[in-house]
């Protein structure tokens, strides 16, 4: 895919401050540039505000990301990235526990707990699509309406059915790998001659051995029976096209992104490095869609320019200018204002930011529900030794899980959840292959040829189930803002309240227990430790667990169909600004069990054909 | 036998692997030069001492773990050589060894390079691949482990 050359020199501020565009968006994640992309094909004028660095979409720009994740000791989630004052982001080995009643404010969002979260998302061009492992399961339908089914959370002012369409249109913008067949569970519907663009991804040699392990296991809840097997997931990254794609046109796998021709990344190579990077580009991220966009020569890119207020008109409601705050240096806290006019205005800065704006900026809100009802999928992590060699450490950061659980009457009580076969061991949990190889060394005296043997054995047979468990909306789990935090431009920074709800924590227990059914089943023995000092402990009933972060960022501005109990309508449009979209994870009213960017793609193709029509 | 022949001779038998697979790293001087960095010279006389006896010597395993890696001074150090054999990283020493024998500003838990995180031996050993580094090809994953790690 090319990048045209010139874009990467960046649209300058002054110039862009001339013009009243069609179309302002906030923030160059997926989001943004899905709507900017078919906006500007539309033949509409767009730019495009990004907080973040800009020549890190080429081939150039991916190599310096690389070459800092290897050089980097401790390679936490944000490695690769810059850290820039200027837009910062969290990254997780900042988060520490607190005493009750002080705020975490080591990291750049300000944790008020209980809760404390190791969550984050990537302020660079492309936004968090960079970093993501970009497994891309469909919402169950039931999810569409946990009120009426489970008289939890609220319905949906839209259907599965009435998405549907728009899933199908955000699986050939990712371009996703599945097979229909494996993809059809849980009432989950498909049209009858669909096809996903490319053929599923192979499930690994250690999911087929979970698999072999536990099927024949049923599970009894709420009086349903569910049998067990390992299913392959639906992934945004590069396999073999579908000839029956398309009603047999098939479908063209889009590679690197540069300024000049590269022959790479047209097939993902499994080299397990999805999350933070993923080195051949094989994985989808937004400047794919940028790219596209980009040669339109419509769309301009203004990079190194933080949105730090939206105004309206007092009298209509309507957003009159955005201003913003641009830099030239990362590491200088010295910056220009401009302001960007436009006709239509969209906030894709993902679900924090986009709240942490808007409430930055002061403005009316109707429903009072800007910033609330913060969702985030709650991880728990089980771990174990399987009796033989399983291969650990090949392939994407997981294939297979089992996701029988995503659906089902429990739902009532207790919180549904998938889990992922994570084929990088026990990484996530506990620091492997490193503290494998450390403990072998430093605590036990290894070396030499045992220490090899050992450290072959322990690692390939490491099993890590990673359950990522339901939360519900709620809406003391809240962004705010506070003047006493801000970061070096000063802007404030966001402020974040949440705690676990119960409805979740049941599920969590339940997980635990079901994790030590399957390990049992597979004769693996159980290393799952929680300790009680880290921050993410949480005692439920007895016991202790630990909760990681999901990196699934929801529900601050929810749609609904009514201006008082919901931020924006089913287009996404904010009720209180009639030209003002406030798109991305942030509008979902609850999240079920699907990782969140599929959907929230399909809301802004769904988003993306109401402006065209309102520009009409 | 120069310093890198030793060393590299000294570390087949605290890593498991060979002279081939050692020196096919391409990380073999990287790591001696760390060695010299981060030691005072009396203590890389005395490694380098006790490393030329292994060798010449042909230690066994039994000999190596009762004599430099029982040692005090020698331990710490040549622990840190297998970690970095293995994933490319230098850790920094024990405090109470510090205290005693120097704190070089070099002494600090790193990456030594790019190319060593690349190489490292953890990888090898379990047929993968350092993640972001050379790659298996597609499906790989989905067929048996190789040899090496039944
Ligand atoms: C480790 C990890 C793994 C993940 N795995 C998956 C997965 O497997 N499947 C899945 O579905 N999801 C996954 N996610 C979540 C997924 O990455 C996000 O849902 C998705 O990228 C969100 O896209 P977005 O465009 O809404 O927001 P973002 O990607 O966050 O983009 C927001 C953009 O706005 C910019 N911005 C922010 N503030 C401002 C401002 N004030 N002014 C101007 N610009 C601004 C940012 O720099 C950024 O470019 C994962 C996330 C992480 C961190
Ligand atoms: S497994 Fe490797 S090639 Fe495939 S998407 Fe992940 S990082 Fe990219």
């Amino acid at each position: 895919m090319r990048f045209p050359s010139q874009a990467a020199k960046k649209t300058q501020l002054e110039a862009a401050c001339q013009h009243t565009y069609d179309v302002v968006i906030v923030g160059a994640g997926v989001a943004g540039a899905i709507i900017g992309n078919e906006l500007s094909r539309a033949g509409k004028r767009v730019l495009m505000v990004e907080a973040g660095l800009g020549e890190d979409i080429t081939v150039k720009g991916y190599e310096e990301y690389l070459q800092r994740f290897y050089a980097t000791a401790v390679k936490d989630n944000q490695s690769p990235y810059p850290v820039n004052p200027n837009a910062p982001m969290p990254r997780g080995t900042t988060v520490r526990p607190v005493a009750p009643g002080q705020p975490e404010t080591s990291g750049y969002i300000v944790q008020t707990g209980p809760f404390i979260s190791d969550t984050t998302y990537t302020r660079v061009l492309g936004g968090t699509s960079m970093h993501w492992e970009a497994k891309t399961p469909r919402m169950l339908p039931e999810d569409f309406e946990m009120a009426s089914r489970f008289g939890r959370a609220a319905d949906w002012p839209i259907s599965y059915d009435e998405l549907e369409p728009f899933y199908r249109q955000a699986e050939r913008e990712i371009g996703v790998s599945a097979d229909v067949e494996d993809q059809r569970y849980l009432d989950l519907r498909f049209p009858d001659d669909y096809v996903f663009p490319m053929r599923g991804l192979p499930l690994s040699y250690l999911d087929r051995m979970v698999d072999k392990g536990i099927r024949g296991t049923e599970v009894e809840i709420d009086g349903e029976r569910y049998p067990l097997k390992v299913r392959p997931y639906p992934q945004g990254r590069n396999g073999i096209p579908n000839s029956e794609y398309d009603g047999g046109k098939g479908y063209v796998p889009v590679g690197a992104v540069s300024t000049h021709q590269v022959e790479e990344g047209e097939r993902c190579q499994g080299n397990n490095n999805c999350v933070p990077i993923c080195p051949v580009q094989a994985k989808y991220h937004a400047g794919k869609t940028l790219a596209k966009a980009l040669q339109t020569e419509r769309l301009e890119l203004l990079t190194q320019a933080v949105a730090s207020k939206v105004h309206v008109d007092p009298e209509t409601g309507r957003v009159s200018h955005i201003e913003v705050k641009y830099y030239e240096d990362p590491d200088e806290p010295h910056f220009v204002t401009g302001n960007i006019r436009g006709q239509l205005f969209v906030l894709s800065a993902g679900a924090i930011e986009t709240a942490r704006l808007l409430l930055a900026s002061n403005l009316p809100s109707t429903s009072g529900l800007v910033g609330r009802n913060l969702m985030d999928h709650a991880y728990l992590l089980n771990w174990a030794l399987l009796p033989e060699v399983a291969g650990t450490m090949r392939g994407t950061n997981a294939t297979g899980g089992i996701v029988d659980l995503r659906g089902g009457s429990f739902r009532r009580s207790q919180a549904a959840f998938s889990v992922d076969i994570h084929n990088d061991g026990w990484g996530w949990a506990v620091g492997s292959p490193y503290t494998d190889l450390l403990n072998l060394v430093d605590d036990h005296n290894q070396f030499g040829a045992q220490l090899r043997r050992d450290l072959a054995q322990r690692i390939s047979s490491q099993l890590l189930l990673a359950f990522m468990v339901e939360v519900l909306p709620n809406p003391s789990n809240r962004v705010t803002v506070d003047p006493a935090y801000t970061d070096a431009l000063g802007n404030m920074r966001p402020v974040v309240s949440f705690s676990v709800p119960d409805y979740t924590m049941r599920g969590v227990a339940y997980a635990r227990r079901f994790a030590q059914t399957v390990f049992q089943r597979l004769g693996a023995r159980d290393y799952t430790f929680y300790d009680p000092t880290d921050y993410g402990y949480i005692h439920y009933e007895g016991d202790g667990y630990i909760i990681r972060g999901g990196n699934h960022l929801a529900g601050t501005h929810i749609m609904g169909t009514d201006k008082h109990t919901s931020v924006v309508n089913s287009d996404q449009r904010s009720w209180d600004h009639q030209n003002l979209y406030l798109v991305g994870g942030g509008s979902m009213p609850s999240i079920g069990t699907a990782n969140v960017t599929l959907t929230l793609s399909a809301l802004c193709f769904k988003t993306a054909q109401a402006m065209l029509e309102e520009l009409r | 036998m120069d310093r890198l022949e030793m060393f590299v001779e000294a570390s087949t038998r605290l890593t498991g692997f060979s002279r081939v697979e050692l020196f096919g790293t391409g990380a073999a001087k990287e790591y001696l030069e760390t060695l010299e960095a981060v030691l005072e010279t009396p203590v890389l006389d005395t490694l380098f001492a006790a490393i030329g006896d292994l060798v010449t010597d042909h230690a066994t395993e039994a000999e190596i773990a009762g004599s430099i890696l029982s040692d005090p001074v020698l331990a710490p150090i040549v622990k840190n050589v297998i970690v970095l054999w293995y994933c490319g990283t230098w850790q920094q020493l024990p405090d109470t060894w510090r205290a005693s024998h120097g704190c070089s500003p070099k002494d600090t838990t790193r990456v030594v390079s790019a190319n060593s995180y690349l190489s490292g031996l953890q990888w090898k050993l379990v047929g993968a691949h350092p993640p972001g580094g050379d790659m298996q090809g597609f499906a790989s994953w989905s067929r048996p482990p190789r040899g090496e790690e039944r």
